[in-house]
């Protein structure tokens, strides 16, 4: 289990990564990559960099837990 | 290329017996736990989220709106990344408090039977049509493979499968601590499959319809609309309001519930589910866009919904069209199977057991089992019932949609559960009514009028999209608007009710630590609490509970402290919950095990279990609550470290803190003694201490006990602690106590060994003038016996011998008093009663010998019949100290007497001289050890001292009336013993 100031880290951390993926995701900046010029797998891409940056924060955390 | 039914039949049947083989295996420990029970199974199961909608669906939601197939996973990703706020505190809810539902959670927080049944309706109502949904996807999977309409039937035998299915392996316990590892494992194992059959399907369409990547490449320069229609709907369509609604989905529909909180066996799977869930969802859409491009490439004569069938039968191997429908059955079953299960528990908790809740002497565990199998075939026939009424031109997103609507509403719901503690049942209540109601007038009326259910209803779309919002934007928006709009004002207009306000400390932070100050348990022992239970559920479910709520608290069937009751009480409340819900296990609970809510827990009580809390949840402390966590932890840790003996208790005479020092003083471990009776401790300490925290006063010195056969010597000091709140609350007052335990052994021994020291000094004193004194009366005998060779007067020989005899005597009279004076003995223990006047004379004659006292003129003014009680030897020592101490301090000539009288009931001595005095800054000074005005060598400092001990040991006092170059009186008073008295 993550210590006190750890797990603050931790939901501090996941904010900021929540408001990234609204930037990406759900903000007018959406509208800007989602243009025809684009790549059609550029969703995925930016999909995938949410999801590894989450991999990244989680796997650091539970490795403080150890 | 088409198939025959009965070929697509018996391979879903084959399958469905895998299914079944992987469950039963998992659950029968065939499959090693350490294979089932992990992140990655725990991950997988949550992949019940993608359901037929997903696997035939996405692929005709991408060719009408484009990429907005994708915010359908997008929501759910961000939902996941969130999971350190927003889904493991649910998750710490559910396994704290043994809820195994949404509808659960929210009666537990709302306190409100109510909301657990209108919110358990709202999700039947939402989810009937989903399941109906997955029914349909089966059955035209079928038809496209067979090109023939399948008989009722077949949807009814797979109906029948997926029921057997869920009985078997999903409602196996009663108990939500029971998981249900065959049922995970067999869901993860669908995942598996219909991630494996679409990622083939997709391969298939980029290597099989198109040669490859460059192929595609190549294809999609030539048709620029395939991008661009991708792109167009972000830019147009609802696209944020499908990624809402997805984030509230991926929590919230009963399925996610169900899998994510329900089923979830360690806390740290969470963690790993929040990227890797998201992955698989990744995975599963890579082959969305290529199926889509294969199917418009091929251009394909069907529902675009249908190309992952469609590809692979125009242009594929033979296996691949059964594989692909097998990954369709594989995701509609283990939605229908999770959701029916999750549906089941909900509707048994929240409208079955509260309209006929079962007859005491029915076996109750039995009654819910049964009850909830009976839902399982109720709810899959309803969403059958569903299927055959629905119109076949209803979209498989459409109807998917409206379940994420619907599931939407109790968001406002959650965020009041989790964040905001003021919210309460009637906000909530009113905002679900009202989100319901726009819920069922934008989006399910319409559903139901073009399926010819209704006709002619009120178009409240119309007015609602004069917004410019469009169809799905405007229901979302106005029904959450309404929803949350009515929770809030509600909520901030009304009052909360008790039992709301301690839910929502519970919900709000793990941080708080809810006191039970208040109400004490009326039954006063576990048995008399299974007598309480057995009338509504039944002898053996009460007992059973009973005894499994003392089994996970670590008590024992004998507990009276009340706290504890109150413990096992809420414990008790917490399995109930699990197994009837958390509503109708307050209502038992706070009718069957009443409390008396006038009696009030004093803090001091509450100790244990609040040091219990926070020893549980300290790593989750933050901030001020930690700060105030380590200075608690500081102040505890000085009580533990002092070095001496402290021992807390609490009013009832429980100990709460039972230090080191008096561990090592006492030789009873801490857990011996934390959490019991101050009676209940070892020999001699229950007594002593117990006896001692009755009496009166507040100190008892010196007091003798006997420990493990030898005398230990202890002072006992004691003071109340006021309870804080009890005060506030202007209460009567329940105080606890804080004892102190002096260990004075080794002082003790000390003091005996400085007394002998001191005793063998004053004998060495003593010895030069004994000798001197023995000398002259043996130099006597010597020329007496001399003179007596030569003498024959019988006479003189007569006197000759008298005189020797006489010179015997003094010998044997000086002897004897040092002998008496010298020997040794225990202090204490030779008590008897003597003339006073003994040890008078006695004492005059030894300190006669000594220089100083051959100096002066001793006068005893001690009456011949008053008789003292007390240890002769040391009285003796006092009184040689003193007039020791008379010589001293006189000049020759002078005189040093000593009196004795009893009046008023005790005994005065005075010894009394001439001497210089004691000066008055030094007379508070002469009793402290090792003070002395005598030069170096003289004196150790001690004599004063002791004989203020010995004093004190004989319940006397000692005083000096000294005046300088006047004379010092030294004043003893002894109490008078029973016999002397007499």
């Amino acid at each position: 289990m993550a210590t006190g100031p750890d797990n603050e880290q931790q939901k501090e951390q996941t904010l900021l990564l929540f408001l990234l993926a609204l930037f990406l995701f759900a903000s007018p900046f959406t509208l800007w990559w989602a243009t025809a010029d684009n790549l059609w797998f550029l969703p995925y891409l930016l999909w995938l960099l949410i999801i590894i940056a989450g991999a990244w924060l989680e796997l650091r955390h539970s490795r403080h837990d150890l | 290329m088409t198939y025959d039914l009965e070929v697509l039949f018996g391979a879903s049947l084959c399958y469905l017996l895998i299914l079944f083989l992987v469950a039963y295996a998992t659950d029968s420990g065939l499959i090693p736990e350490r294979w089932t029970s992990n992140s990655t199974v725990y991950t997988l199961s949550l992949g019940v989220y993608a359901t037929s909608w997903s696997y035939y669906g996405s692929v005709g939601f991408a060719l009408r709106e484009g990429f907005l197939f994708i915010t359908i996973y997008l929501g759910v990703t961000i939902a996941f990344l969130l999971s350190p706020v927003l889904l493991r505190p649910i998750l710490r809810l559910t396994r704290d408090y043994q809820l195994s539902s949404l509808a659960d959670l929210f009666a537990f927080r709302y306190r409100s039977q109510l909301a657990g049944a209108l919110v358990t309706l709202f999700m039947l109502v939402g989810s009937l049509p989903y399941i109906a949904l997955q029914i349909r996807a089966v059955t035209a999977s079928l038809q496209v493979l067979t090109l023939e309409v399948p008989p009722r039937l077949l949807a009814l035998g797979f109906c029948a499968m997926l029921i057997l299915f869920a009985i078997m392996f999903g409602a196996r316990h009663t108990s939500p601590r029971e998981k249900h590892r065959g049922l995970v494992a067999a869901i993860a194992f669908e995942s598996l499959v219909k991630l494996a059959a679409l990622l083939l399907v997709g391969l298939f369409a980029l290597f099989g319809v198109f040669q490859g990547p460059a192929d595609l490449s190549h294809w999609l320069t030539e048709h620029p609309e395939a991008t661009r229609t991708l792109y167009q709907p972000i830019q147009d369509g609802p696209w944020f309001t499908l990624l809402f609604l997805s984030f509230c989905a991926a929590f919230l529909l009963p399925r996610q519930f169900h899998m994510t909180f329900a089923e979830n066996t360690s806390s740290r799977s969470i963690g790993t589910a929040s990227w890797a869930f998201p992955l698989f969802l990744l995975l599963l859409n890579l082959a969305i866009l290529p199926i889509l491009w294969a199917g418009t490439r091929l251009q394909l004569e069907m529902d675009a919904d249908y190309y992952v069938l469609g590809i692979t039968l125009a242009q594929g191997p033979v296996w691949l069209p059964v594989l692909a429908f097998i990954g369709g059955v594989s995701a509609a079953s283990a939605m229908v199977i999770v959701t029916t299960l999750a549906l089941s528990s909900m509707s048994l908790n929240h409208l079955l057991l509260p309209a006929s809740y079962p007859d005491p002497k029915l076996d109750i565990y039995r009654w819910l089992l049964w009850g909830r199998r009976l839902l399982i075939i109720i709810i899959i026939m309803a969403g059958f019932g569903f299927y055959q009424l629905l119109e076949q031109n209803q979209g498989l997103v459409q109807l998917g949609l409206i379940s994420f609507v619907a599931v939407a509403q109790f968001l406002p719901g959650i965020i009041g559960t989790l964040y905001w503690r003021r919210a309460n049942r009637q906000g909530f209540i009113a905002g679900l009514l009202g989100g319901i109601t726009i819920w069922s007038l934008t989006l399910l009326q319409p559903l139901l009028e073009q399926s010819g259910f209704i006709e002619g209803g009120y178009n409240l779309n119309a007015l609602l999209q004069t917004s410019g919002l469009g169809h799905w934007q405007s229901a979302t928006f106005w029904s959450l608007a309404c929803n949350g709009l009515l929770f809030i004002g509600i909520s901030l207009l009304t009052r909360q009710s008790e039992g709301e306000r301690e839910a929502a400390r519970a919900c709000h932070s793990s941080n708080t630590i809810p006191l039970p100050l208040e109400g004490v348990v009326t039954a006063g022992s576990p048995a008399q609490f299974s007598q309480g239970l057995a009338s509504i559920v039944g002898h053996e479910a009460a007992e059973l509970e009973v005894s499994r709520a003392l089994e996970d608290l670590g008590m024992h069937g004998t507990e009276s402290r009340p706290l504890e009751l109150r413990r096992l009480r809420d414990r008790i409340e917490r399995n109930l919950s699990g197994l009837i819900g958390p509503q109708m296990a307050h209502m038992i609970i706070s009718q069957q095990l009443g409390m008396d809510n006038e009696a009030k827990t004093a803090l001091a009580d509450s100790i244990r279990y609040v040091e219990e809390r926070l020893e549980e949840s300290r790593s989750q402390l933050q901030g001020l609550n930690a700060d105030l966590d380590s200075l608690h932890r500081y102040h505890r840790q000085i009580l533990l470290d002092l070095p001496l003996g402290v021992c807390a208790v609490a009013p009832d005479h429980t100990v709460v803190i039972w230090n080191l020092a008096l561990k090592q003083t006492s030789g009873v471990a801490a857990s011996q003694a934390v959490g019991h009776k101050l009676t209940s401790l070892p020999q001699p300490w229950g007594e002593l201490l117990a006896g001692f925290a009755v009496t009166r006063e507040g100190h008892t010195h010196r007091l003798e006990v006997q420990v493990g056969g030898h005398t230990r010597w202890y002072n006992l000091h004691k003071a109340a602690i006021p309870d804080p709140n009890l005060t506030r609350q202007r209460l009567p007052p329940r105080t606890g106590l804080v004892i102190l335990v002096e260990d004075l052994t080794d002082l003790q021994n000390l003091e005996a060994e400085l007394a002998h020291n001191e005793r063998l000094a004053l004998i060495g004193r003593l010895a030069a003038g004994v000798a001197h004194e023995i000398g002259n009366p043996v130099t006597g005998i010597a020329s007496l016996t001399q003179n007596l060779r030569g003498e024959n007067d019988p006479k003189v020989i007569e006197e000759s011998i008298q005189a020797i005899l006489q010179q015997t005597r003094r010998i044997s009279s000086i002897v004897q008093s040092l002998v008496n004076f010298s020997r040794s003995g225990t202090p204490g223990t030779d008590i008897s009663t003597f003339p006073l006047n003994d040890i008078m004379e006695e004492a005059i004659q030894l300190v006669r010998l000594t220089r100083s006292g051959k100096r002066v003129t001793f006068g005893n003014g001690c009456p011949e019949q008053l008789r003292v009680t007390g240890d002769r030897q040391r009285l003796c020592q006092v009184l040689i100290n003193l007039l020791t101490n008379a010589c001293d301090a006189s000049s020759p000539g002078n005189r040093v007497d000593i009196f004795a009288r009893q009046e008023q009931g005790e005994i005065q001595i005075e010894v009394m001289d001439q001497g210089e005095g004691i000066p008055s800054e030094l007379q508070q000074e002469i009793f402290t050890p090792f003070f002395t005005t005598k030069v170096t060598g003289k004196g150790t400092g001690l004599g004063l001292s002791l004989a203020d001990k010995i004093i004190a040991e004989h319940n006397g006092s000692i005083e000096i009336d000294s005046v300088p170059d006047v004379g010092t009186r030294v004043i003893i008073r002894l109490p008078v013993g029973k016999e002397e008295s007499s």
